[in-house]
């Protein structure tokens, strides 16, 4: 959360850029490395990192969405105090919501979803309820953010599981048994990353590519 | 389960921050230096100790005679948040010593994932009072161990040439995930021969 502060002042001159810089320059999980913790636990497979994205992406907006009205009513040493029992309450909802529609899934994800309420990414941003920016942007914001985080944690997920278990599984919808077979690799999977340390290298590369690219384009001058 | 065994899974074989992945943003940004490192650590350790313990009175004394064991999460975060709080204060108002090192470091673990999923994971562990307090305790001692071997290793890479894309965060999390594939061998069954 600390980085913020200083670029709420940037993040005029950014505007124009939005969705550009905010799905890839200031990506939450490739750029800004913010809300890792539940994102790289569960994503060893697709549908987990789909699921927990979904739901990171709307409790980050609901709880957006909730403290903005009321924030400003409440003395800003409580605020923090306050936007943990939102945050809280939503991801009690959402786990709720997934044992009840998608047990298998509830199962899966564990604490990971109940702990959404501490994400970084979550309770990042508080200060934006102040008077100083208007709701619309505000809001817009945290939707590019919550975006480029279920990309990034799509990445992240495809690459663990096509290289750790040589398949891709999605949902299952009509004859679709919900699960892509990638060729050799299924017989022959390197099942480490499947575990945490290939969810830690994998991210490493990742952001170095990410970085890498921004350098090469910054030097050829876009 | 021993207690012994209890401290084992947490601190070697379910290690939160190699294993489970917890409280990592903070541990990033904080083990670059040494001293910080350990600041962060002691209080992790405390705070997810006592808040586990607190997680498992308002468990067993509210939440499950009221019948809304799904309302965990709040209590899990608000206990989290409320230990944080109360100990900043009480460092606070105690030697300078203690405030430059471990009060620096509370507000950082007001709402931190390892805290947080300690206590979450000692609540849902079946353990009784003093059981989760363990728990919790080895839970941070984990993430204590974990954040120093990665600070140490940071320190030591200062005189390494690393590629320009590579620098910063991206090799801190390559160094963190071989780590962790060296914590892959502590194996549960290993461990369960080993202590029996």
């Amino acid at each position: 959360m600390k980085p913020r502060g200083h670029k709420l002042q940037e993040s005029e001159k950014d505007e124009r850029t939005g969705l550009g810089t905010g799905l890839w320059k200031r990506n939450p999980i490739v750029g800004t490395a913010l809300g890792l913790c539940p994102a790289l636990a569960v994503s060893y497979r697709v549908d987990n990192a789909i699921a927990l994205g979904a739901a990171v992406f709307a409790i980050l907006l609901l709880t957006a969405a909730t403290m903005m009205p009321i924030g400003m009513q409440v003395p800003l040493r409580y605020r923090f105090m306050l936007q943990l029992v939102v945050s809280s309450a939503l991801a009690a909802v959402a786990e709720l919501l997934f044992q009840a529609y998608a047990p298998s899934v509830a199962s899966r994800l564990g604490i990971y979803v109940p702990i959404i309420a501490v994400n970084c990414l979550v309770l990042g941003g508080a200060e934006h309820f102040g008077s100083r920016s208007t709701w619309g942007g505000a809001l817009l914001q945290r939707l590019i953010e919550g975006l480029g985080f279920f990309v990034a944690l799509l990445v992240i997920s495809v690459v663990r599981e096509v290289l750790g278990s040589g398949t891709i599984t999605l949902f299952r919808m009509g004859t679709f048994d919900g699960v892509v077979h990638v060729g050799a690799l299924e017989s022959h999977p390197a099942s480490l990353f499947g575990y945490a340390a290939g969810a830690l290298i994998v991210l490493g590369y990742l952001q170095a590519l990410a970085e890498w690219v921004s350098r090469a384009r910054k030097e050829r001058g876009a | 389960m021993s207690y012994i065994g209890i401290i084992v899974t947490f601190v070697f074989v379910n290690n939160v921050a190699l294993t489970q992945l917890l409280g990592l943003c903070p541990a990033l940004g904080v083990t670059k230096r040494m001293e910080s490192t350990v600041g962060l650590g002691v209080a992790v350790t405390v705070v997810a100790a006592i808040a586990s313990l607190i997680t498992w009175l308002f468990d067993h004394l509210v939440l499950v005679p009221l019948g809304v064991e799904f309302l965990q999460i709040i209590v899990v975060v608000l206990s989290a948040a409320g230990t944080a709080h109360g100990l900043e204060w009480i460092v606070s108002k105690s030697s300078k010593g203690l405030r430059d090192s471990i009060g620096l470091f509370l507000p950082l673990v007001t709402a931190n994932c390892a805290v947080v999923g300690v206590a979450l994971i000692a609540a849902r562990s079946g353990y009784g009072p003093l059981e989760s307090f363990v728990a919790g305790a080895s839970g941070g001692a984990g993430a204590m161990m974990a954040m120093l071997l990665l600070s140490t290793l940071r320190e030591k890479m200062e005189s390494e040439w690393v590629p320009k894309a590579l620098r910063g965060t991206p090799i801190t999390l390559i160094t963190a995930g071989l780590m962790a594939m060296a914590f892959l061998a502590f194996d549960k069954a290993f461990l369960v021969k080993l202590i029996g």
